[in-house]
């Protein structure tokens, strides 16, 4: 099984990442696999949707992963990423202005300090579920981290395909995203070796694609 | 119809006053209409600008809330809190932000809708028209608006807290209440009312009106649909703007009452009308003093004019202006000097003669009253003289009226220049006056003669020479007369006596006046004597001495006044002759004695009857027809009445008086001339008379028996009587003695004392019969 993650052309120099990433999924290799399509009410593909089978045995992560969230040009780099519970994620700072990342969600609530470089000590992502992540200086900086009970997850693509590869078996399918308003349901499905199962998945419940500029209601009332 | 006097200052001041009070009132007006305008207009143009300003203010509290709400969300801790969804730490955080800008209230709603706020209480109240505002701030991420919670009006604004994806929206608000109101009031200067509309409902939500005013305001608002546009109601300047962004319902109404607008109009109207009055009484008083500059010469040439009126000529008349007040100023003083020039003119030639130029006769009494007053003073007499050209008459009527008033002038001039002290007047045609002062009357006298012979040359008129001589009258006072009257008329009595008694100078006696004055009295006292019998006729019998029993009478007029007593036949003849009364008198003897006669006739007694007749009776034409009337009415035959005639009375208008005497004489009566001997009368007129009989006056009579001339007299004129062929009559016979002379003479008719004294009417018939029956 081969662990892809497809970046969007944005985020296509951001190699530490992948290269992180590789080391730790490219090395097993599954003969099941799941080909899921994610599209919205309208049937458009969705892309950067978190899709992540969990299986119904728990599995217990002892050894903690690392990953990295970059900071460059007031933006989080990646702004999206998922990963598995009990992963070490490093905020460095490339930024030369000093920021202040935290996160008021549930699954991981903290908190770093302005800093500059790699001063900030890694956050562990021990618990399930979404973190947003902030920079209290600037708005516009938002990151989300989606951290699952699992290593078999991937980001949809442009296409909104999905490609996950792991052992047969019977796993929940979950799916994330973040303009996703309410969590969407988990989807029973079950992995045989011979043939990749195939799922389309429509989400509804989707916030409407955010105005980057905040509109003015005050001004030029009266 | 009745004009009431209005003066002249008056109407003017009246006209000048209602001009410039017309004036003022009509720019009053015009200024108070052009201001009123303006300030209204103006007010318009402030509430509009108040609009503004209120609509700036109601931004800025927006904008105050919402960067106030902004902080709060963005703050890091409340972020975490909102995150934790710690209430405690939220609803202080909100208290905290709410009052550091005064706001009435903050709120936050979670991300799962739950409520929290700063007032819990509100929390439970909100409604829809809140739930509207969050769904917009949850959409938008922020969100302003006015919202009403339990009925009150909150001005409100929502931000989503973001962190950094939203995890609830906060809010905070204003509460439109009273202060707020009045705060905006304070700034804009306008009432603030904040209404709810609903339908056709509205509801006064706060504002500063007065509860009266919100009535009538709800009650105007259904008509006033128009926002933004101005109105006016019940004096109130009024606009209609929105308070909130979305909820229409909700308004702001701005007012300004029109009184608050015209409040410095009014002040203004106050000045400006205080500003009429002071000009008014300033044109008033220069009215006045315009009118009083036409009016004051006016009424003081108005008095002028009335004392010129009055005779006062010296009024000095002022002249100060040089326009037509002065001209007619000036045309006084010409005025007032030519008449008070004339008026002496006038006086002058009314006191003075102007022929002589000497004062006349209107000068006598005050220079009189003049020398008398001051006579007392200097202790001297006043002498007057009475001077009268002698002869004037004949001058006048022989020479010519030239000539006389010539010798008039020459008089005058010539008195003039010997009386150098004291006044010589001209008192009437030839009379002059001399007033002169001295202590006694030698200087008088000396005068006198100077005057006398000043005449003694005669004057040369127009190369005539005319003799002139003068009789002069002198009285004086206080000797003679006691006042100017009696002093006059003394004077002319002494003239009147001297003339008489040809004397040249003739000084007043005493008792001229008074018997003056008893003539006058007996003059008036006549006419009513004889109407009431005090006048009787008395007869004296007349005796032929031949015949013893052929008789006559003479009718004798007697006078007893009950006052003044017996009044001699001679004093009051002479008084009615001169005043022309004795023709009255005349006529009733005749009646009486031709009555009489009738009497007698009728008791078969033969006698005549002799009446006297005046020298004017003799003027009277109608004389012989009144005779022969009464002759006729009587039944008396002409020849027993004789008519008496005295010598001097044919003197006059001889010609006349013969012609009026023959018709006498046609009527068959008998003329006698009476006091035969007394006059003048030739012997050519004596023949030229038909008289049939003479009477010689008694003064021949009296004393015959003892006196030679008499006798000679008397015998010749008997006997001249005889020749002429009159019977003769001797008057005053009074001793037997005479009767015998007489008769020896050859007198025919003797009458006199020897036979009776004149006998009243009844007493007379009695010695008649007592006479004849003594004859036989």
């Amino acid at each position: 099984m081969k662990l892809t993650i497809s970046a969007t052309p944005l985020r296509i120099c951001k190699k530490i990442t992948v290269l992180i990433a590789s080391i730790c999924c490219c090395v097993m290799t599954y003969a099941a696999e799941l080909q899921l399509k994610v599209s919205d009410a309208q049937g458009q593909p969705i892309t950067d949707v978190v899709a992540a089978l969990v299986p119904e045995q728990k599995p217990v992560f002892n050894q903690p992963l690392l990953a990295s969230i970059d900071q460059h040009n007031k933006m989080f780099t990646p702004a999206i990423m998922a990963i598995r519970t009990n992963t070490l994620v490093k905020f460095p700072n490339s930024d030369d202005i000093r920021h202040h990342v935290y996160s008021f969600s549930p699954a991981k609530k903290f908190e770093l300090r302005l800093y500059h470089g790699m001063t900030a000590e890694p956050v562990l992502f021990d618990k399930p579920g979404t973190v947003v992540l902030g920079c209290n200086i600037h708005d516009s900086m938002v990151a989300y981290i989606f951290v699952v009970d699992t290593e078999y997850y991937a980001l949809s693509d442009a296409q909104g395909n999905v490609n996950i590869q792991a052992p047969a078996g019977k796993y929940r399918l979950q799916i994330f995203h973040s303009r996703l308003t309410t969590s969407a349901p988990e989807i029973p499905v079950a992995l045989s070796d011979n043939k990749p199962l195939q799922q389309q998945v429509k989400l509804e419940n989707l916030a409407s694609e955010k105005n980057e500029k905040a509109s003015d209601e005050f001004s030029g009332l009266f | 119809m009745y004009m009431p006097r209005v003066s002249y200052l008056i109407k003017l001041l009246a006209f000048l006053l209602s001009l410039v009070i017309t004036l003022e009132a009509i720019s009053y007006i015009a200024t108070s209409v052009v201001i009123k305008k303006a300030v209204t207009q103006n007010a318009r143009a402030e509430l509009v600008a108040g609009g503004e300003l209120f609509s700036r203010i109601m931004q800025k509290n927006v904008e105050q809330l919402a960067l106030s709400v902004k902080i709060l969300t963005e703050d890091f801790g409340f972020k975490d809190a909102v995150a934790t969804q710690d209430e405690k730490t939220i609803i202080s955080a909100l208290n905290n932000h709410s009052a550091r800008i005064s706001a009435d209230i903050g709120v936050l709603i979670t991300s799962d809708g739950k409520l929290i706020a700063s007032d819990q209480s509100f929390a439970l109240l909100v409604d829809d028209e809140f739930s509207e505002l969050t769904a917009r701030a949850k959409e938008k991420g922020q969100a302003y608006d006015i919202v009403r919670v339990d009925g009150r009006a909150y001005q409100f604004v929502i931000f989503a807290v973001k962190a950094p994806v939203v995890i609830g929206l906060a809010g905070m608000g204003f509460e439109i209440k009273k202060e707020f109101s009045l705060d905006i009031k304070k700034l804009t200067g306008l009432e603030v009312s904040f209404i709810h509309r609903e339908d056709d409902a509205a509801r006064y939500l706060n504002g500063t009106l007065k509860a009266e005013n919100v009535k009538n305001l709800l009650q105007q608002l259904p008509q006033h649909q128009k926002i933004g546009e101005v109105f006016v109601y019940d004096e109130l300047i009024s606009l209609a703007v929105p308070a909130a962004r979305q909820n229409k319902q909700l308004l702001a109404i701005l007012q300004v009452p029109l009184s608050e607008v015209l409040a410095p109009y009014s002040h203004l109207n106050l000045q400006l009308f205080f500003l009429a009055l002071v000009f008014s009484l300033v044109a008033a008083f220069a009215a006045w003093m315009l009118a009083r500059s036409v009016t004051k010469p006016v009424t003081l040439l108005a008095d002028i004019a009335r004392r010129i009126a009055g005779g006062f000529y010296a009024t000095p008349i002022e002249v100060k202006s040089n326009d037509e007040l002065g001209d007619l100023a000036k045309a006084f003083i010409s005025m007032q000097k030519a008449i008070g020039e004339r008026e002496q003119q006038v006086l002058y030639q009314s006191e003075h003669d102007p022929l002589t130029g000497l004062p006349n006769r209107l000068r006598t009494f005050p220079e009189l009253q003049n020398a008398i007053s001051r006579a007392g003073v200097l202790k001297q007499s006043v002498y007057l003289l009475v001077i009268d050209i002698k002869n004037f008459t004949q001058v006048n009527d022989e020479l010519s009226q030239e000539i006389g008033d010539a010798v008039l002038r020459d008089v005058g001039q010539k008195i003039g220049r010997i009386i150098t002290h004291g006044e010589v007047l001209r008192l009437g045609s030839d009379e002059f006056l001399a007033i002169m002062m001295a202590p006694d009357a030698n200087v008088i006298s000396d005068s006198v003669e100077l005057i006398h012979n000043a005449f003694k040359t005669p004057l040369i008129i127009s190369g005539i020479q005319v003799s002139v001589d003068v009789n002069i009258g002198i009285a004086s006072y206080p000797m003679d007369a006691d006042s100017a009257e009696s002093l006059l008329r003394r004077a002319s009595l002494a003239l009147n006596e001297g003339r008489s008694s040809e004397q040249r100078s003739c000084w007043y006696q005493a008792g001229w006046d008074e018997q003056h004055l008893r003539r006058l009295h007996l003059f008036r006292e006549f006419e009513s004597s004889l109407h009431a019998g005090y006048i009787s006729l008395y007869y004296q019998p007349k005796i032929n001495l031949e015949q013893p029993d052929t008789l006559g009478a003479e009718a004798l007029v007697r006078w007893r006044h009950p006052e003044l007593g017996f009044v001699p036949p001679d004093e009051f003849i002479g008084v009615i002759e001169s005043s022309g009364q004795i023709t009255l008198l005349t006529r009733w003897v005749l009646k009486t004695a031709i009555v009489q006669l009738r009497k007698l006739l009728d008791e078969k007694i033969k006698i005549t009857c002799s009446v006297n007749l005046s020298a004017l009776d003799l003027l009277v034409d109608e004389l012989p027809a009144y005779v022969a009337e009464l002759l006729q009415a009587n039944r008396v035959p002409a020849e027993n009445l004789y008519l008496e005639i005295t010598e001097s009375a044919i003197m006059r208008e001889a010609d006349k008086c013969l012609h009026n005497l023959q018709r006498l004489r046609s009527l068959g009566v008998t003329l006698s001339i009476d006091d035969f001997g007394t006059g003048y009368s030739s012997l050519s007129q004596l023949k030229k008379l038909p008289v049939s009989e003479l009477k010689i006056d008694k003064s021949f009579i009296l004393n015959l028996d003892t006196n030679a001339d008499d006798q000679l007299i008397v015998r010749s004129t008997i006997e001249l009587g005889h020749t002429m062929g009159l019977s003769v009559t001797a008057e005053g016979v009074e001793s037997e003695a005479i009767k015998t002379i007489l008769k020896q003479y050859g007198c025919d008719t003797a009458q006199g004392y020897l036979y009776s004294k004149p006998l009243p009417a009844a007493d007379f018939i009695r010695w008649v019969h007592d006479y004849l029956e003594e004859l036989q």
